[in-house]
C-alpha cells in the first residue's frame, strides 16, 4: 500500500471537520448516557429512601396540641359532648345540664330536673353515649338521655338542636340513704346500674339489671329486675370499675386490694383478690382504669408506680385452666401519685395524670406517646373522642379543656417490630404476627420477629439443599468437564433460572408435597445414599488397573456416574418401606397397633408437629431457584482462574484434583463467596414458592417438618388488603425495607468480592 | 480416599467423581422438572379409550381414568389400589368425579359406542346414544347406518348456530347496554343539572335503545328456536335416559373408535382451544387467552419503558465512564437492582405509583386512613 507513485492529494478542510450537527448530538448523547449511567443508582437510592419515607411516621410519637378552654359554670361536676364537640354540655352539682357552644361560649340550653322533694347527691355522665346518670337523695337513679338533632335546610346548611329527655327515676339502693355514686353498663342481655351508698360508714352496692324486650318497631319494654347487693364481702371500697360490658367487676378497697367479681347470669360471684403494690410502704391503688376492651387494668399507686394487670388463662392448683387476673406489666414510674387514669376509644392507650403532668401511655408496647403539663385545677373528667383525635377534660375551676391528638400509629414503637410482648389474653410474653382480627378491641400483633425466623428459616434449608449441589456442580464443569459438553451443560443449568418461581410453588404445593409424603423415608435413603454413592465409584475406579481405567475419558465421568447413581437411588427408594418399619415403627394412636409410619413416628418421638407442607420442600424446590445464579457466578469465577496458574500446577506434578482444591479454589475463593452470598439474597426473597408450598403460619421453630412465614411471603399475602397508611400498611413497608436492606448488604459486598476477584485476576 | 493400589494413580481422583455428582442431580432437576411439567400438561388435552367398569354391587360407570393411588391405609407390603374415574354428567352425578376400589371393579370393556362429549355447561359427559332427533324433526336410531355423518353434521351446524347467539347476545346486546349504562347516566346528570333538551335527548336515545334491544332479542329467540330443535339422545352407565340439545355441544368424540390421527387431530384442537380461547365454567373449562394477552401487553410495556435505560446503562459502563469508584457504584447499584427481591419492588410500585401518584388528586397529600 506504501509502494504507490501517486502523490496523495490533500483533502479538503472540510473533510476534517466534523458537522456541528454531529458534534451536537455526541454531546447530547453523552450527557443522555451519563445521566442514564447514574439513574440506575438514583433508582436504588430513590427506592430506599421511598420506603424509608414510608416507614417513619412509624417512629413519631403523638402530637398532642391544646386547642380551646371553655368556661363553664364552677359547679360543674360532670359533661358530655357530641360527635363534633361543636355543643358540649356540663352538669352542675344539683343536677341541671347546661349545653354551649364550643365557640363561643353561647347559652344553647339548660334543662332542670324535676324531683319535687328528692335532691340530686350523686352524678355519672358517658359522653361517648350521651347517656346521665343522676343518684338521687333516696337510693334511686334517674336516667337522663341527651341526643343531638340534626337537620338540613334547604341551603344545606346543619343546624343541631340537643333534646334532653329524662326516664322515670328507678329505685335501686336501699330507700332512704343517699347516692355516692352511680354507674351504668350495658351487657350482652340487659343493662346493669350500679349505685354505692353508705350505710354507717360502711360502703354498700346495690345493682339492678335493666332488659329491654325490642318488638317489631315499637319501643320496648322494659322490666327492671329486683336489687341485688354486689360485693357484700369487700372490707372497704375505695374505687370501683364496671366494664362497659358489665359481665364483672373490680372493687379496689383502701387497703390497696382488688377484688375481682364476675357475673353469672344471676349475681356477681367472687372470682379472685390480688394486691398489686403489695411490697410497697404504702399499698394503696391512687387511680385505676380499665383499658379499651375491658381485659385489662392499669393501677398507679401513691408514689407513681405502674401495673398492667390483664385476663388471661392460668393453670389452677387443681390443673385447670381459668381466665384470671394476672400482671402482665410494669409501666415506667409515673412523677408522682396517680391522679386518674383515662382509656382511649378504639385502641389500648390511655392517659395517665400525675403531679401536674399528662402522659399519653400506650399499654401494650409501655411506650410514652406524648407528655406535657395538666392543667393547674384538679380534673373532675376526661374523656376521648370517639375518633381518638380529642381529649376532653373538666377542671374544678369551671373550664372545659381541650386538646387535639393527631396520633396515626399508637401501637407501634420498636417494642412493637423487634421485642416480646405480653399481649393481653396471652400468658406469656412472646414474638407474635397476628395483623387483624374480628373485632375492634383486638390488640394489633406486628413483630416482625417471627417473619424473620422463618426467613432464615426457608433460606437455610434452601441453601442446604442447593450449595453442595451448585458448588460441586461449578467445580466439575469448569474444571473437569470436556469443552464440548460444557457448551451443551451450563445453558441447561441456566435453564432452571428461567423457570417462573410460581411454577416452581405450584409444583411444590399441588404435587411434590402430597407425593413424598406417604414415602418420606424413601426419598431420604434415595438422597442420602448419591453422596456416598458417587465418593465409592470415584474410589474403585481409581483401584482399578490403569487398562481399565483408560475406559473412562477424562471429563467423562459423569456419563458413567449417572447409571450407576440411578441404580444407587432406586435401591435405595425400594429398601425405604423395609427401613421405615424397622426403625420408625410407632403405636398408632387411633388403633392401637403398631404402623411403620415416619410421620406418626416424628410426631411421638418428637413432641414436633409433622406438615406436609413443610420446610423440607420449600429448600428442595426454592434449589430450583438458587442453584443456577450460585453455578453460573461460581463456575464464572472458577474458569476465569488464569491458566498459567493451573498449567504451572500440573508441570509441577499435581493431580488434577490437587491443582484444583490447592491453586484453582483458594484463587476464586472471593467469587465463590460472592455466588454464595447472592444465592442468600435470591432464597431470602423468594415469595411465590414459600406463599403455596407452606402454611404460612408465624412459627418460631427450627423443625424441618413445619412450615414458616417468610418476610416476603407476608407482604405479598397482606399487601394486598392493608388500607393505606395504616399502622398495618406501614408495618409491612418496615417488612420491605428490612428485606431491601439485607439484600442490598448481601448484593453489595458480593460485587466488592468481584471485583476485587477481578483486580486479582488482572495482575496474575 | 487415598492409597491406592496403582502408583500411576492420581491423586484425589474419587472426589472428581465426587464433583460429577452435583452436575447429574442439576441436570436431572431441570430435565425431570421441565418433562414433568410437558408430561402433565399434554395429557390433560390426550383422549384415551373410556371403559365400561362393572361394580360387584351391580352398578356400572363410564368414565375416562383420572389417577390410581393407594388407598390410605393399606398395608404396605400388599397395597390396596383405588381408581379416580372422570364420569362427567354432573348434573345426574353431582360430582365429576368418582373414587372406586380396585377390588370392587369385576370388568373393564371398551364398547365401541361410547359418546364423549364437551358440553358448555356442566362439564364434560360420556354417555351412550340411542337416537338423534335432528332439526327438521327426523329421528335417526344408533342402528342406523347415517347415525353418525348426520350426528356430526349437526353438531357442526348447532356450533354454528351457538357461535351466532354468542355474537348477538354478548356482542351486539353488550353493545346496546354499554350505550344504554351511559345514556342513563347522562340522562341523570342532565336531571341533577336540570338540562330540558339534553334530558329529552337522552330519552330519545333510551327509547332508541330500549328498540334496539327488543330487536336483538327478538333474533336471539329466533336463533335458539331454530336451532334448539336439534338433541342427542342417549342413556347413561345406569340406563337414565339423557338428552343433550346439540347448541349445548362443544366437541364429540367416540373414545373407542377413534384412529391415532384422529386422536391427535382431537388433540391439537383441544389444545389450541385452550390456548386461544376464552375461559368457562369459572375458569374451569375453555381456554387461557385472556391470561396470556395479559402477560404478553405487561411485557410488551415493561420492555418499551425499560428497554432504552438498560442499554443506556449498558453503553455508559462500557463505553464511557472511566475506572473510579463512580464506576464502582453503578455496576453495585445494577446489581442491587438485579438482586432485591421482586416483592420489595412490588411494595414500591403499590405504594409510589397507586396511592402517591394514583391518588385521586384532592386526597394526595395524606393517604391516611
Amino acid at each position: 500500500m506504501a509502494t504507490t507513485d501517486e502523490k496523495p492529494v490533500p483533502a479538503p478542510e472540510s473533510r476534517f471537520t466534523v458537522s456541528p450537527l454531529t458534534l451536537a448530538a455526541d454531546r447530547w448523547m453523552g450527557r443522555l448516557i451519563r445521566i442514564g449511567g447514574v439513574g440506575v443508582v438514583v433508582a436504588v437510592l430513590g427506592m430506599l429512601g421511598f420506603l424509608i419515607f414510608q416507614v417513619f411516621p412509624l417512629f413519631v410519637g403523638a402530637k398532642v396540641s391544646p386547642t380551646s378552654s371553655l368556661a363553664v359554670p364552677a359547679e360543674a361536676v360532670a359533661f358530655g359532648e357530641d360527635e363534633y364537640g361543636e355543643f358540649p354540655f356540663v352538669v352542675r352539682r344539683d343536677g341541671s345540664i347546661l349545653f354551649q357552644r364550643a365557640k363561643d361560649g353561647t347559652k344553647l340550653l339548660e334543662w332542670t330536673p324535676a324531683l319535687g322533694e328528692r335532691r340530686v347527691t350523686a352524678i355519672r355522665s358517658y359522653p361517648r353515649t350521651g347517656l346521665v346518670f343522676l343518684g338521687l337523695s333516696d337510693g334511686a337513679v334517674q336516667e337522663v338521655r341527651v341526643v343531638y338533632r340534626s337537620t338540613f335546610d334547604d341551603a344545606g346548611k346543619r343546624t343541631v338542636e340537643p333534646v334532653v329527655t329524662p326516664l322515670e327515676p328507678v329505685a335501686i339502693g336501699r330507700a332512704g340513704l343517699p347516692c355516692v355514686d352511680v354507674w351504668d353498663a350495658k351487657g350482652p342481655q340487659s343493662r346493669l346500674l350500679l349505685v354505692r351508698q353508705e350505710e354507717g360508714g360502711k360502703p354498700l352496692l346495690t345493682a339492678v339489671r335493666l332488659t329491654e324486650r325490642k318488638g317489631l318497631g315499637g319501643k320496648g319494654k322494659v322490666t327492671v329486675s329486683a336489687p341485688f347487693v354486689v360485693a357484700a364481702d369487700a372490707a372497704s371500697v375505695d374505687q370501683v370499675l364496671l366494664p362497659s360490658t358489665a359481665e364483672s367487676l373490680l372493687v379496689i378497697g383502701r387497703s390497696g386490694e382488688v377484688r375481682a367479681y364476675a357475673d353469672d347470669g344471676t349475681a356477681f360471684t367472687f372470682l379472685q383478690s390480688f394486691t398489686p403494690f403489695k411490697g410497697a410502704a404504702d399499698p394503696a391503688v391512687a387511680a385505676a382504669g380499665l383499658i379499651f376492651g375491658n381485659v385489662s387494668v392499669v393501677l398507679v399507686d401513691r408514689a407513681g408506680a405502674q401495673q398492667v394487670w390483664s385476663m388471661y388463662p392460668q393453670l389452677q392448683p387443681d390443673g385447670k385452666s381459668l381466665r384470671r387476673w394476672g400482671k402482665i406489666h410494669e409501666g415506667e414510674p409515673l412523677a408522682g401519685a396517680g391522679q386518674g387514669i383515662y382509656a382511649a376509644v378504639g385502641n389500648k392507650c390511655y392517659l395517665a395524670a400525675a403531679a401536674g403532668r399528662l402522659q399519653l401511655i400506650n399499654m401494650t408496647t409501655g411506650t410514652v406517646r406524648w407528655e406535657g403539663p395538666a392543667p393547674a385545677a384538679p380534673l373532675r373528667q376526661v374523656a376521648f373522642a370517639g375518633g381518638y383525635d380529642r381529649i376532653t377534660a373538666l377542671t374544678a375551676d369551671g373550664q372545659l379543656h381541650r386538646w387535639a391528638i393527631v396520633d396515626h400509629h399508637p401501637e407501634s414503637s420498636w417494642r412493637t417490630f423487634f421485642g416480646k410482648i405480653w399481649y393481653e389474653g396471652a400468658s406469656a410474653p412472646a414474638y407474635a404476627w397476628q395483623s387483624s382480627a374480628g373485632s375492634d378491641e383486638f390488640e394489633p400483633k406486628y413483630s416482625l420477629v417471627p417473619l424473620f425466623y422463618g426467613t432464615v428459616k426457608g433460606t437455610f434449608y434452601a441453601l442446604l439443599f442447593a450449595l453442595p449441589i451448585a458448588l460441586t456442580a461449578a467445580v466439575y464443569v469448569s474444571q473437569f468437564l470436556r469443552p464440548e459438553y460444557r457448551q451443551v451443560v451450563k445453558p441447561v443449568m441456566e435453564v432452571m433460572a428461567s423457570l417462573p418461581s410460581v411454577v416452581l410453588g405450584f409444583l411444590a404445593g399441588l404435587w411434590l408435597a402430597p407425593l413424598v409424603d406417604p414415602r418420606l423415608v424413601s426419598l431420604f435413603c434415595a438422597i442420602g445414599i448419591l453422596a456416598p454413592a458417587a465418593l465409592s465409584a470415584g474410589f474403585l475406579w481409581s483401584v482399578l488397573p490403569q487398562p481399565v481405567r483408560r475406559q473412562v475419558k477424562p471429563g467423562m465421568e459423569f456419563l458413567w456416574l449417572l447409571p450407576f447413581l440411578a441404580l444407587c437411588a432406586w435401591a435405595a427408594w425400594q429398601a425405604g418401606p423395609a427401613i421405615e418399619s424397622c426403625f420408625f415403627t410407632v403405636k398408632d394412636t387411633a388403633t392401637g397397633l403398631p404402623i411403620a409410619d415416619f410421620r406418626e413416628w416424628w410426631r411421638q418421638t418428637t413432641g414436633a408437629t409433622y406438615d406436609s407442607r413443610n420446610s423440607l420442600v420449600v429448600g428442595f424446590v426454592m434449589g430450583f431457584a438458587v442453584i443456577p445464579i450460585v453455578f453460573t457466578i461460581a463456575e464464572d469465577a472458577l474458569s476465569n482462574v488464569p491458566d498459567s496458574l493451573v498449567s504451572g500446577s500440573l508441570a509441577l506434578g499435581a493431580s488434577r484434583w490437587q491443582t484444583v482444591w490447592s491453586v484453582v479454589v483458594p484463587t476464586a475463593v472471593s467469587g465463590i463467596v460472592s455466588a454464595v452470598m447472592i444465592g442468600f439474597g435470591r432464597a431470602i426473597g423468594e415469595t411465590m414458592i414459600v406463599v403455596m408450598a407452606t402454611g404460612n403460619t408465624a412459627v418460631m421453630d427450627f423443625n424441618p417438618f413445619s412450615g414458616m412465614r417468610t418476610l416476603s411471603a407476608n407482604i405479598a399475602v397482606e399487601l394486598p388488603e392493608a388500607a393505606a397508611g395504616h399502622t398495618h400498611y406501614r408495618a409491612l413497608f418496615l417488612g420491605a425495607c428490612c428485606l431491601f436492606l439485607l439484600t442490598f448488604v448481601l448484593n453489595t459486598v458480593a460485587e466488592i468480592l468481584r471485583q476485587r476477584l477481578r483486580e486479582r485476576y488482572k495482575v496474575v | 480416599m487415598s492409597a491406592p493400589s496403582d502408583s500411576s494413580t492420581p491423586r484425589g481422583e474419587a472426589w472428581v467423581w465426587f464433583s460429577g455428582l452435583g452436575l447429574i442431580v442439576g441436570l436431572g432437576m431441570v430435565i425431570g422438572l421441565l418433562s414433568l411439567v410437558f408430561l402433565n400438561g399434554a395429557t390433560v388435552f390426550w383422549a384415551p379409550p373410556v371403559p365400561l367398569a362393572q361394580l360387584d354391587d351391580g352398578r356400572a360407570l363410564i368414565g375416562q381414568l383420572a389417577q390410581r393411588r393407594i388407598r390410605a391405609g393399606s398395608p404396605a407390603d400388599q397395597p390396596k389400589y383405588e381408581r379416580q374415574y372422570q364420569v362427567g354428567l354432573r348434573e345426574l352425578n353431582g360430582n365429576s368425579y368418582l373414587w372406586v376400589d380396585e377390588v370392587r371393579i369385576k370388568a373393564e370393556t371398551f364398547p365401541a359406542d361410547i359418546l364423549g362429549l364437551e358440553r358448555v355447561e356442566n362439564g364434560p359427559a360420556f354417555v351412550r346414544p340411542r337416537s338423534l332427533r335432528r332439526s327438521d324433526g327426523q329421528v335417526v336410531a344408533i342402528a342406523e347406518p347415517a347415525f353418525e355423518a348426520a350426528f356430526q353434521a349437526e353438531v357442526a351446524a348447532a356450533a354454528a348456530v351457538r357461535e351466532k347467539l354468542v355474537e348477538i347476545t354478548r356482542h351486539r346486546i353488550g353493545d346496546v347496554n354499554a350505550a344504554m349504562d351511559r345514556a342513563r347516566v347522562g340522562l341523570r346528570r342532565a336531571e341533577d343539572l336540570k338540562l330540558a333538551d339534553e334530558i329529552a335527548a337522552r330519552k330519545a336515545e333510551i327509547a332508541a335503545l330500549d328498540a334496539r334491544y327488543a330487536v336483538l332479542q327478538a333474533e336471539a329467540a329466533k336463533v335458539t328456536a331454530g336451532g334448539a330443535v336439534a338433541a342427542l339422545v342417549a342413556q347413561d352407565a345406569a340406563g337414565r335416559e339423557v338428552v343433550v340439545p346439540l347448541t349445548q355441544v362443544i366437541r364429540a368424540w367416540f373414545p373407542n373408535r377413534l384412529e391415532t390421527w384422529d386422536r391427535v387431530k382431537l388433540f391439537a384442537s383441544r389444545l389450541a382451544e385452550f390456548i386461544f380461547d376464552e375461559p368457562r365454567e369459572a375458569n374451569t373449562e375453555g381456554g387461557l387467552m385472556p391470561a396470556i394477552f395479559g402477560t404478553l401487553v405487561m411485557t410488551v410495556f415493561m420492555s418499551l419503558m425499560v428497554t432504552p435505560f438498560g442499554v443506556i446503562t449498558a453503553i455508559y459502563l462500557r463505553e464511557y465512564a472511566q475506572q473510579g469508584p463512580l464506576l464502582r457504584i453503578v455496576r453495585i447499584s445494577v446489581n442491587n437492582l438485579a438482586g432485591v427481591p421482586s416483592i420489595v419492588f412490588g411494595v414500591f410500585g403499590l405504594g409510589f405509583f397507586v396511592y402517591v401518584l394514583g391518588a385521586p388528586s384532592t386526597s394526595c397529600s395524606s393517604p391516611i386512613s
